[in-house]
C-alpha cells in the first residue's frame, strides 16, 4: 500500500474505522488515537496487502490495537467503563448478529420500567441515585429492576 | 450467596468500583455467574453505544425535537427558504467524489420546511436521520452492517407521515433496504441491487 492508496483508504474508511474503535473503547479520543496511529504506522511501513482485502486488513488492525489498549487498562478501569473482560473472538457478522438479537430482546422482552432503568444505566451511564431521582423511585427499586432485567435476558439467551 | 445477591453486589460495585481493590474485584469477577452477568451488561452497553454513533450533542439536540423544530421553523420563515426534495444518495463505497463521511455534529444539513411537520435532511448521515425519526416513531434501529450507517442522504421527512411512508421513501435509494420488524427497523445496504 503506497501513500496514494493509503490516502484513498483513509478518505473512504476513516469514519467506519473510527466507529469500530469507538464501539470497543467507548472513548472518542482514544478511538481517534488508535486510527491515527494505525495510518501513521502504515505510511511508514507501507505493507503489502492483497487488493480487495484492504478494508478487512484495516478493520482487523484497528480491533487488535483496541484490544491492546484494553489489555493495558486496570480491572477497575475496565469495570468503571463496563468494558468486556473476555476477548472477543466472534467475527464482525456474528457479533452484529448477537447484538441484534440482544437489542430485539431488550426492546420486546423487558418491561417498560426495566427498559427505562436499563437505558439510563447502560446507555447513559447514570449513577443509581441519579436514576432513582429521575424516575422518582428508590435506589433499591433501581437495583431490583436491573437484577430482574438481567435475569430475564440471561434466562432467554440460555434457554 | 444467592445469584440475585451476587448481581446486586456487582451492580453496587460498578457504581463505585474505586471502593474496591483490584484483588477484591478480581475475586468477585472470578465467580462464573458474576462474570457472566458482567459480560451481559457489557454487551447491553454495546447495544446502546452502537445506537448512538454520533456525538451526544446531536442526540441531545434532537431528543428535544419539537423544540428544535419550532426554532428552525421560525428561521425558515425569516430566511424564506426555498424547498426542494432532492433524494440523492452518496455511498462511501467506490465513489470518485470520495465524500467526507465524518460524523457531522449537526444541523448544517437539517432544516425545517414550510409545515412544522416537514423536515429537510441535506447530506446527512443515515444513522443521524434515523436517530431522529426512530425517536419519533418509538422504534429501535438496527444496522445489519456498520458501513450503512455512514451513507449520506438528502431527503424530506414529514413527521405526520406513517413510518411505512418514510421507509418506502428511503427504500427508493439505490441499494438501501429498510424493513419494519416489530419494535425494530432493520437497515441494510444491498450492493448492486437493481429494480
Amino acid at each position: 500500500m503506497n501513500r496514494a492508496t493509503l490516502e484513498t483508504l483513509f478518505n473512504e474508511h476513516h469514519s467506519r474505522l473510527l466507529a469500530e474503535a469507538r464501539s470497543m473503547l467507548y472513548d472518542a479520543e482514544e478511538a481517534r488515537d488508535v486510527v491515527s496511529e494505525l495510518f501513521a504506522e502504515l505510511l511508514q511501513r507501507q505493507p503489502c496487502v492483497e487488493p480487495g482485502h484492504e478494508l478487512a486488513y484495516l478493520s482487523m488492525s484497528v480491533r487488535n490495537r483496541c484490544r491492546n489498549v484494553l489489555a493495558r487498562k486496570t480491572l477497575t478501569e475496565k469495570v468503571t467503563h463496563l468494558y468486556a473482560l473476555e476477548q472477543d473472538t466472534l467475527t464482525e457478522e456474528a457479533e452484529t448478529d448477537r447484538l441484534n438479537r440482544l437489542q430485539t430482546f431488550m426492546r420486546s422482552g423487558l418491561t417498560e420500567a426495566q427498559q427505562r432503568v436499563f437505558r439510563l444505566r447502560f446507555g447513559q451511564e447514570k449513577k443509581y441515585r441519579e436514576i432513582a431521582a429521575e424516575l422518582g423511585i428508590s435506589e433499591v427499586a433501581v437495583y431490583k429492576h436491573l437484577v430482574a432485567a438481567l435475569t430475564r435476558i440471561k434466562k432467554h439467551f440460555n434457554a | 450467596m444467592e445469584t440475585n445477591d451476587k448481581l446486586t453486589t456487582l451492580l453496587r460495585l460498578m457504581d463505585e468500583p474505586e471502593a474496591m481493590t483490584e484483588a477484591q474485584l478480581q475475586e468477585l469477577l472470578a465467580d462464573e455467574e458474576v462474570r457472566e452477568a458482567y459480560e451481559l451488561m457489557a454487551a447491553c452497553k454495546k447495544v446502546y453505544q452502537r445506537e448512538v454513533d454520533c456525538p451526544p450533542l446531536f442526540t441531545r439536540q434532537f431528543l428535544s425535537f419539537r423544540k428544535a423544530a419550532a426554532i428552525i421553523l421560525a428561521a425558515a420563515f425569516l430566511g424564506g427558504l426555498a424547498w426542494a426534495i432532492s433524494p440523492f444518495l452518496t455511498s462511501h463505497k467506490g465513489e470518485s467524489q470520495s465524500p467526507e463521511v465524518s460524523c457531522n455534529p449537526l444541523p448544517p444539513g437539517v432544516g425545517q420546511e414550510r409545515a412544522s411537520s416537514l423536515i429537510r435532511f441535506s447530506d446527512v448521515r443515515l444513522d443521524s436521520i434515523l436517530t431522529i425519526v426512530s425517536a419519533h416513531y418509538g422504534k429501535a434501529v438496527c444496522f445489519r452492517d456498520s458501513a450503512t450507517r455512514q451513507l449520506r442522504l438528502s431527503t424530506m421527512w414529514d413527521s405526520e407521515d406513517s413510518l411505512a411512508v418514510l421507509i418506502a421513501t428511503l427504500n427508493e435509494f439505490d441499494g438501501l433496504r429498510l424493513t419494519d420488524e416489530g419494535d425494530t427497523v432493520f437497515v441494510e445496504y444491498v450492493a448492486g441491487e437493481e429494480e
